[in-house]
């Protein structure tokens, strides 16, 4: 791997962090949001070349040294196909994000804080492709740190009562979960004596072959899957998601959910298979854990979306469900499960951002939250209503939509599997049935007409009805993104499986 | 016994414990921050206790290399500067957040926040 792509991974984390210094400079908003545009399209050019060029070169995957230290010492990034496709699934989805959603931004954060807002955009940014790409332990703790920040700024942008308090209670757990993570670095550290990731699995693998510290390394990994299950929203550990998504402005709530979990998720895959390995994580029982969160996830999230009054909760407690698709895949413990895993990350990330944004204009066209107020907002809002209705039957699984893939995939990788079949099937039958009962009335009122025309008192002030190029430009591209995941599939998943061969 | 040997990574385990549950289960904000605070210096103490080793000096080398077994390894103690720089942002933004939560409520009992926001516009 020669040339100018294998410094890619470098810019691609550093070019939005030079972003973010920029920011508190800048006075005008607008040419905030142009410069956070560009760097956006920069980076999905970058990674974009970065897989063509991974593609056709004969090496899988490479590292490069930070700094020029070799191995044991230093610090690494690694770049193979797994990492370059999440980079540039990850850079499209937040640019659609900011350039779909800039007329709420505009309207629910003050003009002096809005380069801040880009600001914190752009760190989250950088943190999100640190974690997709870093090699070391570390490293990795720190931009989980700095992801949690940025992430708790933009739930409060939007500075109301409601927004605060969920603002607190993520920042809680969030940083409950960071000490375990760190807790769980310190002891690994201590064992291994390496924070590389490659060095560290040849002394576990050592260890527990000689059935050496059995139980501090299990307790490790416990203590690393409960730290990113609390940050990436797993069932019993959701209860901050869906205030903070559920109030915070639409660009936060579209790049929180589609993107910022997502982060963590990567990064407990990268830390089982890089760090422990899978045969060790298997040795050691843990995927019965993944598998049995990931299950009651999916229940539990459907079940609560049900009783939602509001649109914007109801697709947060949605996105409680999808992450238990996610923890399910990988706790199969096949190939195939986690080819589905990585593949929903994308799929989810694409038609979750989507769902937010379509939320976002069919409330303001409705001037209220509550999804009883949403009658005939479809019709006010063409494009919204279609954008609203492809993520809800992606969601729900219906075949032509990226959500169905994963759940097809899903459904195969438990037939793969050993005993899991006799569970995985049922549960996925019984959420993708749920997941139709909450979406399908919201789609059948969004279309119907409205019985008092005008009759009611909205409880927002009604937005500009008419929406904007950007936000309808945004939606037919996030719309052709879901069919076109959910037709021509085959090349994505394939790619995302050599990424997974090469990965351990 | 394990315990008397390992001292201070017991007592490190111990104040870890006591932040967690401070965290977890305090009502009010400033207390859980403090909480926040004890878990953080705990998982230092534990870093630092093992990065040292009696007898051995930092690796500072002035008059060229003795052996490498009088020093220790330097990395423990860089996490810990990486981590407590780490911590007091997290605590700054807490605090903060705190003062923000304040101006809008009146109080910084987390039950009774829960409870008004309820009542207001749920």
């Amino acid at each position: 791997m020669g040339g100018v792509a294998f410094h890619f991974p470098l810019f691609i984390i550093f070019l939005p962090m030079l972003a973010s210094i920029v920011m508190p400079l800048l006075r005008s908003s607008n040419i905030a949001r142009n410069i956070t545009l560009a760097v956006q399209v920069v980076m999905i050019g970058l990674s974009l070349g970065l897989t063509v060029s991974l593609w056709v070169s004969p090496a899988p995957y490479f590292t490069y040294l930070m700094g020029y230290f070799p191995a044991p010492f230093g610090n690494e990034i690694r770049a193979g196909m797994l990492e370059a496709l999440l980079a540039c699934a990850f850079s499209t989805v937040l640019l659609f994000s900011i350039l779909g959603t800039a007329q709420d931004t505009d309207k629910d954060i003050s003009e002096s804080k809005r380069p801040l807002f880009y600001c914190m955009i752009n760190l989250l940014n950088t943190s999100l492709m640190a974690l997709v790409f870093t090699n070391d332990i570390f490293t990795a703790y720190v931009f989980i740190e700095v992801n949690t920040l940025a992430a708790c700024a933009i739930v409060a942008a939007k500075e109301n009562r409601d927004t605060l308090k969920a603002t607190i209670k993520y920042l809680l757990l969030s940083v409950m979960g960071s000490g375990m993570f760190l807790l769980s670095t310190a002891f690994l550290y201590s064992i291994t004596g390496h924070l590389l990731m490659e060095p560290a699995r040849e002394v576990i693998t050592a260890l527990v072959a000689d059935g050496q510290y059995q139980f501090p390394l299990t307790m490790t990994i416990l203590l690393f899957i409960v730290s990113m299950a609390v940050k990436s929203a797993l069932f019993p550990f959701h209860t901050w998601l869906p205030d903070a998504h559920g109030s915070a402005t639409t660009a936060s709530s579209a790049i929180l959910s589609g993107l910022v979990i997502k982060g963590y998720i990567v990064m407990l895959l990268k830390l089982l298979y890089r760090v422990y390995g899978i045969e060790t994580v298997a040795e050691l029982g843990v995927f019965h854990v993944l598998f049995l969160l990931g299950i009651t996830g999916m229940i539990a999230g459907s079940v609560m979306a049900c009783f939602q009054t509001k649109l914007k909760r109801l697709i947060a407690y949605s996105s409680v469900a999808q992450i238990g698709y996610i923890f399910v895949g990988m706790g199969l413990d096949t190939q195939g499960g986690f080819t589905a895993a990585s593949y929903h990350i994308i799929a989810h990330a694409f038609t979750k951002s989507m769902l937010f944004i379509a939320a976002g204009a069919l409330i303001s066209a409705a001037g209220s939250y509550t999804i009883s107020d949403m009658t005939g907002t479809a019709r006010k809002n063409k494009m919204a209503g279609i954008a609203f209705t492809v993520g809800a039957l992606s969601m729900v699984g219906i075949p032509l939509f990226a959500g169905f893939v994963s759940k097809f995939y899903l459904a195969g990788a438990a037939v793969q599997g050993h005993i899991s079949i006799w569970i995985t099937m049922p549960v996925l039958a019984i959420s993708t049935f749920i997941n139709g009962l909450y979406y399908f009335p919201v789609l059948v009122r969004i279309y119907s007409k409205p019985e008092y025309e005008g009759d009611a008192v909205p409880a927002l002030p009604v937005g500009k009805l008419k929406p904007s190029f950007a936000a309808n430009f945004t939606l037919v591209c996030l719309i052709a993104a879901n069919v076109a995941l959910g037709i021509f599939f085959a090349p994505l998943l394939g790619a995302l499986e050599s990424g997974f061969l090469w990965l351990g | 016994m394990g315990l008397i040997t390992n001292f201070y990574e017991a007592t490190a385990m111990v104040l870890f414990g006591i932040g967690f549950v401070t965290l977890l289960l305090q009502k009010n904000l400033i207390k859980k921050i403090i909480g926040l605070n004890i878990m953080d210096s705990a998982i230092f103490l534990y870093l630092t206790t093992t990065g040292y080793i009696t007898g051995r000096s930092a690796p500072i080398v002035i008059d060229g290399v003795v052996y490498a077994g009088a020093y220790v390894n330097p990395l423990p103690s860089a996490l810990v500067m990486t981590g407590i720089v780490v911590a007091v942002s997290i605590t700054a933004f807490a605090l903060a957040l705190s003062l923000k939560l304040y101006e809008h409520y009146g109080t910084l009992d987390m039950d009774k926040i829960a409870l008004m926001s309820r009542g207001g516009k749920g």
